[in-house]
């Protein structure tokens, strides 16, 4: 028989570990690793590795790194529009004096894209710390890096507790400092683009702030309320993006390179709740953006985490976003009128809708330590494919496309 | 001496002899933390989240508030109730020391207080009106599938006899992840010493005499390391017929353990650990050391 001393010994450190609502039984560095595969019918492939680690350091201070990398290859859309002819692209690539002509051509009505490859890295810094008991901060480095792009950034945050532990209140601002270097430099603005000139790189900057307040409403009911405001302010265009020019019949004649306003408010509000029944959480969330382009948007989000057994859970997941368009989105432009300041037919800029349906499943395995996740997701996105701002033959095409994107996640994360 | 009055209550913070003592009071008892030797900021730092904590495990698991979730069992009247992951944690573990005590530590048995008043009178209650009770007591009538506990209608739980240890246990995980300096937790007699003291002493920890005022105490521990707790009548009783009842209660007869010692106080791994071997030792009755000397752990017995 068993001591009585040694059976309670083992269900004492049991009872212990979760003492305080803090794992003290688990180890101290958290590792998460996860492994993206992006597939868009007929248009890009990514691949992404991610690693993040998080170190506590003791004393509630936690230092973390985050890896990403991204290998992806595809075309996205040039933002020429569909037209009642064949179009011709001939685009520049390679590199180590090796300069390759690449010309391509889309049939009648098809909607032009531009092919590209690229790999971006990036790395996330992040320490956090109390402050007073009540009060944390948290700050963060951003920096990543790909052929034409390059992203340094910094923020600031902090979080205050009120005594019951009950409210949080959260404040924070950050910048971000980009450089864009356009292959071969940046075209002149609303340029033909056969003619126009490329001189040069350019910076991007952007400055956010957030204040936020989440509340514990119930044992069970948690919610949250954000509101973020950025401004950015420098090279908004899209270097490699042009505007169909059209004919009085809508019949595309040549193209000029896109431009847009050198700055940009946008704001945020962010409403989440997230309810936990017996053992399953219901997560909801509801999100409005704004901004001086003229581009609103609606997000609503709903997952829901129902527990299979005691090491496995599923989560099914929604998504509906819906913007409209900023207001110097077009399908193209007519020869002769008089240019506009600002033009840009990237498709981003317009209407859109997306809907997201995403299945995850979450599991432990008995010889392993860690969490394991598999999650599947579909997203469909698209719009009116015939838009009340077609001209004249644009009607007869489908200017919106609508694209499928597939997105596999595996994950793993484990305390050692 | 820091008097923090912006809490709830007040604590009081003292310099000693190179340790702090920070003091307040929670589930209903006197409650100290000693630090050694660290900053005055670290200090109060350290009392306020030793308070903070305590008043955390009174609110969550007190029976004699009507806000909590033993409220919430307590008056579920047979049906389901789900509980958090830490009450969880403490069910499974009350559960344990049930299985492991063969029945003797059953947190049902609290509605034995109804009919058995230790007010040092000669009225006992009947056999009939503990018979009844027994029929709402005992952990096996109890349906609990993590995480949903379900009682028969009139029963309750107390967890009154593992709380304070509790407190002391995560009072103590909660310091040592903020501090690096050795400490005492105690809460009414209860408590854990994390380490020695940085010159290398121990701690001197006085035992309560149960049978006097409060204020003399038995002895006096030399401790570096461990929860200590104490079972004991706390000079509560009835006598009658030259027999002496002490409030010590047989969860299984409903009746007190005659014989029982006045006090049993066991060192052990953790404070829970050493609450849980005292009480046993209780209810083991005039055998007391015997089952003490079995689990080979350190203890002090007044009889």
């Amino acid at each position: 028989m068993q001591l009585i001393k040694n059976r309670l010994r083992i269900a004492t450190c049991s009872l212990l570990a979760i003492a305080g609502g803090a794992a003290a039984a688990d180890g101290d560095t958290q590792l998460d690793a996860a492994m993206l595969f992006y597939f868009e019918d007929g248009r890009t492939d990514v691949f992404e590795p991610v690693l993040n680690l998080k170190h506590d350091l003791g004393n509630d201070q936690s230092i973390g790194v985050k890896f990403v990398v991204d290998a992806i290859t595809g075309s996205s859309p040039n933002g020429a529009t569909p037209t009642n002819h064949p179009q011709t692209f001939t685009s520049t690539s390679g590199s180590q004096g090796e300069v390759r002509k690449r010309v391509e051509v889309f049939n009648a009505g098809e909607t032009p894209v531009r092919m590209f490859q690229d790999n971006r890295i990036s790395v996330d810094l992040n320490y956090d710390r109390p402050l007073t008991r009540l009060l944390k901060g948290e700050i963060t480095g951003h920096i990543s890096a790909e052929k034409d792009y390059v992203s340094r950034g910094t923020t600031l945050s902090f979080t205050q507790d009120t005594p019951d532990r009950l409210t949080t209140f959260s404040v924070g601002g950050g910048a971000n400092f980009d450089v864009v270097e356009p292959t071969g430099g940046k075209p002149e603005p609303l340029k033909n683009s056969d003619s126009t000139n490329h001189f040069g790189n350019a910076n991007k900057d952007e400055y956010d702030g957030m204040i936020g307040i989440t509340r514990i409403l119930s044992r069970r009911w948690l919610m949250q309320l954000n509101f973020s405001r950025s401004r950015d302010k420098g090279y908004l265009t899209e270097p490699y993006k042009i505007v169909s020019i059209l004919d009085q019949t809508g019949s595309q004649i040549y193209y000029r390179m896109e431009n847009r306003p050198d700055n940009r408010t946008h704001q945020n509000v962010l409403l989440s709740s997230a309810y936990e029944f017996t053992d399953d959480v219901i997560h909801f969330s509801y999100r409005y953006y704004w901004d001086d382009w003229g581009i609103r948007s609606n997000t609503v989000e709903m997952k829901y985490r129902y527990e299979l057994s005691e090491a496995s859970y599923l989560e099914p997941q929604f998504r509906y976003y819906k913007q409209t368009a900023a207001t110097f989105f077009v399908s193209g432009i007519i020869d002769g009128t008089t240019l506009p300041q600002f033009a840009s037919s990237d498709y981003r800029l317009g209407n859109l809708q997306t809907t997201t349906y995403a299945l995850k499943y979450g599991f432990q395995l008995e010889d392993l330590d860690g969490d394991f996740n598999i999650r599947a997701e579909y997203m469909r996105q698209g719009d009116d494919p015939h838009p009340g701002n077609a001209i004249g033959v644009q009607k007869n095409y489908d200017l919106f496309p609508a694209v499928n994107v597939f997105i596999i996640t595996a994950g793993y994360s484990v305390n050692f | 001496m820091t008097v923090n009055e912006s809490l709830a209550t007040k604590s009081v913070l003292t310099h000693r002899d190179n340790y702090w003592v920070g003091a307040f009071s929670a589930m209903a008892s006197p409650c100290e933390i000693l630090v050694d030797d660290v900053p005055h900021q670290k200090a109060i730092e350290l009392l306020e989240i030793a308070q903070s904590e305590a008043h955390r495990i009174e609110q969550k698991f007190s029976r004699y508030r009507d806000d909590n979730v033993i409220h919430e069992i307590n008056t579920s009247d047979g049906k389901e109730i789900v509980v958090d992951v830490e009450t969880a944690k403490i069910l499974d573990y009350a559960e344990e020391c049930w299985k492991i005590s063969d029945g003797l530590f059953d947190v049902t048995s609290g509605i034995l207080r109804r009919v058995w008043k230790f007010d040092g009178s000669d009225r006992l209650p009947t056999l009939a009106s503990v018979n009844e009770l027994l029929s709402f007591i005992g952990w096996e009538k109890v349906k609990w599938k993590r995480p949903t506990i379900k009682l028969l209608p009139g029963m309750e739980i107390d967890l009154g006899g593992i709380g304070k240890e509790y407190a002391v246990d995560t009072t103590s995980v909660l310091l040592r992840k903020n501090t690096s300096s050795n400490f005492v937790v105690n809460y009414g007699g209860d408590l854990f010493i994390s380490g020695p003291r940085r010159n290398g002493e121990n701690w001197s920890i006085g035992i309560d005499d149960p049978k006097a005022t409060g204020i003399g105490s038995i002895g006096t521990l030399s401790l570096s390391f461990g929860g200590v707790a104490t079972s004991g009548d706390s000079r509560r009783f009835l006598l009658k017929e030259g027999i002496r009842y002490p409030h010590i209660l047989n969860p299984k007869t409903g009746w007190p353990v005659v014989g029982a010692p006045h006090s049993v106080t066991v060192l052990a791994s953790t404070s829970i650990e050493a609450g849980i071997l005292s009480t046993l030792a209780m209810l083991h009755g005039a055998e007391a050391e015997k089952f003490l000397q079995e689990q080979e752990v350190k203890y002090l017995i007044s009889r």
